[in-house]
């Protein structure tokens, strides 16, 4: 292989191999994946849910679920991971291996406080006095940049945000002085101003102790923002390497092409590519497993797998990564330019609803407790018109969804229909007529379907309550709704668990779709999603909106893809609107800082991530509230 | 799309007795309790056909007798054969715990939705009253109801209903709770539907594998009270046949070189117990795991 970091890198791995004997039977997961890391360096790791990303980050220290098969060969330095003895891969994990997970929540135990969860190897391992242990805890969680450390390490897990949990994650995994850290996704549970500052705290730490790391993401503008080399990994192989700034610039795998536009943009709406179907989730033997998806695919793809071509700064491997470098690709079209300009559709001047002052106060147990979670939101959403309310975790956004479909009442203020439908009432008759005007789509297509109903009997339900369709009537328009979000037909008769992400989350919208409400609330809907799922959703939105002349309210802490479907922006912070105005004008002239802290938060070309200082400061920490 | 959608899937088509039949055979130890339960089951529902005597014909000249040709496992003390009495016997001694099973699981999952589904002093008023219930051992219910009603299969049935209504109660609320919490409820409110059709179509339908799998377990359980009352003169009234009554009438026997009946009694109690508790775990297992 074309080792870029030479001459003696810190870790190298070669034909790492993994197999999965599971109950259905042998599962390949990883095959020939090879790389480098040089003393220091930054290797960025991407793909999609299934890729294989994170069990390449297990695999370095065998962290391997039972039944797991691995071969080929992890150097760290000259010691052979994978032929160690029990007790030195354990010291090796505490010590010149760190470790950063995606969910802080599940790693650490919500029994013990912060102290004792960093103390706890310190004391055990390496053999640490308790009162040693306490003043090296401190010291780490200031290196991470959390405030009054010691009266951290007496809170428990519930009482800190998930962004400073996070760090405490990272002050555990420092906690050894390692060469190499390894973080898993640590910063894909967090909203975009949190991922910032963990990064930023993530990248210092690295440039202090000149670690390496391995930097695992499915948000390939993120890993090349912050590293210096980034892989590409599909189906359990690495299809391209290179450095950062070169592979963003000129990707030759076409996956990493799609990777690369399907992401939305901050400079304006454009058309996202759309890898269609479903990410491949385990390794093919034969031909290349992107292959199905690829619009290069040519029939040598799907016969022979493709080699390594190795490039002066970098490898790849396609078949056909001459003629893309070259700019030919023979079949003309890089991807399917579905929506080639998302054409923006003509608002009318009707209003569709109005909200008025709509205020939301959580009583307290205790006189004085109350918590408000919205204050004072007004607004109209014209038919057709798509309005974004963005926002951190803890803005109120999600409480103003709940508040404008039905689900919270509104402890002042009143959401209005043209007709003056009652919003208010929970009476069955209200809720049907309401029904009709607005619908909600959350942001876990996991949990927002019953998982034993089909999604023909979901979208049937719904046209069986509002519409006196005959049987045929009924099964015709659910396949309408079915072929209006882009899903095969085929799908009316499968449960959700047969679905991938993407295909959910579009039979939601088709389900919120069947009222044929003028309003399509979207809270978060695209934030649990892969890069290229979200290119898939917000592409459906805005064909939608053309099509259908529905007006959409998207919510999300993500303004990059806010603007992709949006003309018109509220920026909430703190339960309180802080700016609004067109898309446009709010992201190119902002003028509250908390729509500035959210526009530098997105990862671009040229972006380094920013510690926030605004609002992490207050002791008691509220955790972030769960939106969906 | 990559999946090759129009091709019906394959596991939503089939028979629902080629399922079993599947699920049976990928599960062993699903399959061998099954079978047991099932021969036993079938057995005393062919009572009449199976069973090689009226099960309370005294033969006097002929007690205590052990296996012979005649009597395959021997008489018991006026006579009677042993396992015309087992196979009827297992009528009541399974359709008891039959009973309690369905009362107490109509009953449990009623108040069990109605709880999670309304909360606020309603659940409360009702999780205290599980709590309640909880705290008193089924036997000593029974025996109170006996008191009050007089023995036989009708008070043991109500008895143990009430008994084992807040153990399938609590563990199907807990559950209900969870799921009536989840997006996908609210998302059938936000399209207009009635509450009842919440409940019909996703509520019930999601709690189903947790209520089947407590109810198994409730059998086995109950079948084991039943057996107790019947064995403490509560229950069944001899000389109907029973298995508790049985372990209870044999008893003299134990002492005086006659164990037979009481043994033969005790081990089917024991056997179908064991069985559908292992179903039950099995079934609970599976739920949790979310199948």
């Amino acid at each position: 292989m074309s080792s870029v970091s030479s001459p003696e890198p810190l870790l190298r791995v070669r034909d790492l191999k993994l197999e999965l004997v599971t109950r259905a039977g042998l599962r390949r997961i990883l095959a020939d994946v090879a790389f480098d890391i040089g003393r220091g360096e930054a290797l960025g790791l991407v793909g999609e849910s299934g890729s294989g990303k994170s069990m390449t980050a297990r695999s370095l220290i065998r962290l391997l679920p039972p039944g797991a098969r691995l071969s080929g060969t992890v150097d760290l330095d000259s010691t052979n991971v994978l032929t160690l003895g029990d007790r030195a891969l354990q010291r090796l994990r505490g010590g010149r291996v760190g470790m950063v997970f995606q969910d802080p929540h599940a790693h650490i135990n919500p029994v013990h406080t912060i102290g004792d969860f960093l103390t706890e190897g310190m004391i055990a391992v390496q053999g640490l006095s308790r009162s040693r242990a306490n003043r090296r805890a401190r010291e780490l969680l200031e290196l991470v940049h959390i405030d009054a450390p010691a009266a951290r390490l007496r809170q428990f897990p519930h009482e800190l945000s998930g962004g400073m949990l996070q760090r405490v994650m990272i002050a555990a995994a420092i906690a050894g002085e390692p060469d190499l850290l390894i973080a898993d996704e640590p910063t894909t549970a967090l909203d975009v101003t949190t991922q910032s500052d963990v990064m930023a705290t993530l990248l210092e730490l690295r440039a202090e102790r000149e670690m390496a790391l391995l930097f695992i993401t499915h948000d390939l503008e993120l890993a090349a923002a912050t590293c210096d080399r980034t892989a590409v990994i599909y189906a359990g192989r690495i299809v391209e390497e290179r450095p950062s700034s070169i592979l963003h610039r000129d990707p030759r795998h076409p996956y990493t092409i799609g990777l690369l536009r399907a992401r939305p943009q901050i400079g304006g709406r454009r058309a996202l590519a759309q890898l269609e179907g479903r990410a491949a989730d385990s390794v093919l033997e034969i031909g290349c497993a992107f292959a199905p998806r690829c619009t290069f695919a040519i029939d040598l793809c799907r016969t022979k797998t493709p080699i390594q071509t190795s490039l002066v700064d970098g490898r790849v491997f396609c078949h056909r990564s001459d003629e893309i470098a070259a700019g030919g690709t023979g079949g003309g079209k890089v991807f399917q330019d579905l929506d080639l300009l998302n054409a923006p559709s003509s608002p009318e001047e009707r209003p569709v609803l109005e909200a008025t002052q709509l205020r939301k106060v959580y009583r307290g147990r205790r006189q004085g407790r109350d918590r408000v979670a919205v204050e004072g939101i007004s607004l109209t959403l014209d038919r057709g018109a798509a309005l974004g309310i963005v926002g951190e975790s803890g803005s109120g956004k999600t409480t103003v969804a709940k508040m404008l479909v039905g689900l919270e009442p509104p402890t002042e203020g009143a959401v209005t229909f043209p007709g003056g439908i009652d919003v208010a009432g929970r009476r069955r008759e209200g809720r049907k007529q309401r029904a009709r005007q607005i619908q909600l789509v959350f942001q876990n297509p996991y949990t927002s379907l019953d998982p034993r109903q089909t999604i023909g009997a979901a979208l049937a339900e719904a046209l069986r309550i509002h519409f006196a369709y005959s049987r045929e009537e009924r099964e015709r328009r659910v396949l309408d709704l079915l072929d209006s979000v882009g899903l095969d037909p085929g799908l009316a008769n499968r449960p959700p668990r047969h679905l991938s992400g993407g295909q959910r989350q579009r039979a939601a919208i088709a389900r919120a779709l069947a009222t044929e409400p003028t309003t399509l609330v979207l809270d978060e809907a695209v934030s649990a999603l892969d890069i290229s799922v979200q290119a898939q959703v917000l592409n459906l939105l805005n064909r939608l909106r053309r099509e259908t002349n529905t007006a959409l309210i998207f919510i999300s802490h993500d303004l990059a893809a806010v603007a992709q479907v949006t003309d018109y922006i509220y920026v909430m912070h703190q339960g309180a609107v802080v700016e609004h105005g067109p898309t446009d004008r709010v992201l190119t002239n902002p003028t509250a800082p908390e729509t500035q802290a959210l526009i530098d938060a997105i990862p671009r070309e040229g972006w380094a991530p920013r510690h926030l200082f605004t609002t992490d400061s207050a002791l008691p920490s509220q955790p972030e509230r769960s939106s969906a | 799309m990559s999946i090759p959608a129009s091709v019906p899937p394959p596991a939503l088509r089939r028979h629902w007795a080629t399922n079993l039949a599947r699920r049976s055979i990928a599960e062993p130890g699903l399959l061998l309790p099954g079978i047991v339960v099932a021969l036993i089951v079938l057995c005393c529902a062919l009572a009449p056909w199976v069973a090689p005597y009226d099960p309370n014909n005294v033969d006097l000249a002929n007690v205590n007798s052990g296996s012979s040709a005649a009597h395959l496992l021997g008489t018991d003390a006026v006579g009677r054969d042993l396992l015309s009495r087992l196979i009827y016997g297992g009528r009541t001694t399974l359709l008891v715990p039959l009973l309690v099973t369905l009362g107490a699981g109509i009953a449990g999952t009623a108040f069990a939705l109605t709880s999670a589904w309304f909360g606020g002093w309603l659940d409360y008023l009702i999780a205290r009253g599980f709590d309640i219930l909880f705290a008193f051992p089924g036997i000593l219910l029974a025996i109170l109801a006996t008191a009050v009603m007089g023995p036989g299969l009708a008070t043991m049935t109500l008895a143990l209903v009430i008994a084992y209504t807040p153990y399938v109660g609590r563990i199907v609320r807990s559950e209900a709770i969870r799921q009536r919490n989840l997006p996908y409820v609210s998302a059938a409110s936000l399209q207009g539907g009635s509450s009842a059709g919440i409940w019909t179509r996703h509520l019930l339908p999601n709690v189903a594998p947790i209520v089947n799998a407590q109810l198994t377990l409730a059998y086995a359980y109950s079948l084991l009270d039943a057996a107790a009352l019947s064995f403490l003169g509560l229950g069944i009234q001899p000389p109907t046949p029973d298995w508790g009554v049985m372990v209870s009438e044999g008893e003299p026997g134990l002492t005086s070189g006659h164990p037979q009946e009481s043994l033969y009694a005790g081990a089917l109690i024991v056997i179908v117990v064991v069985a559908v508790s292992i179903i039950g775990n099995r079934l609970a297992d599976r739920a949790e795991v979310g199948l």
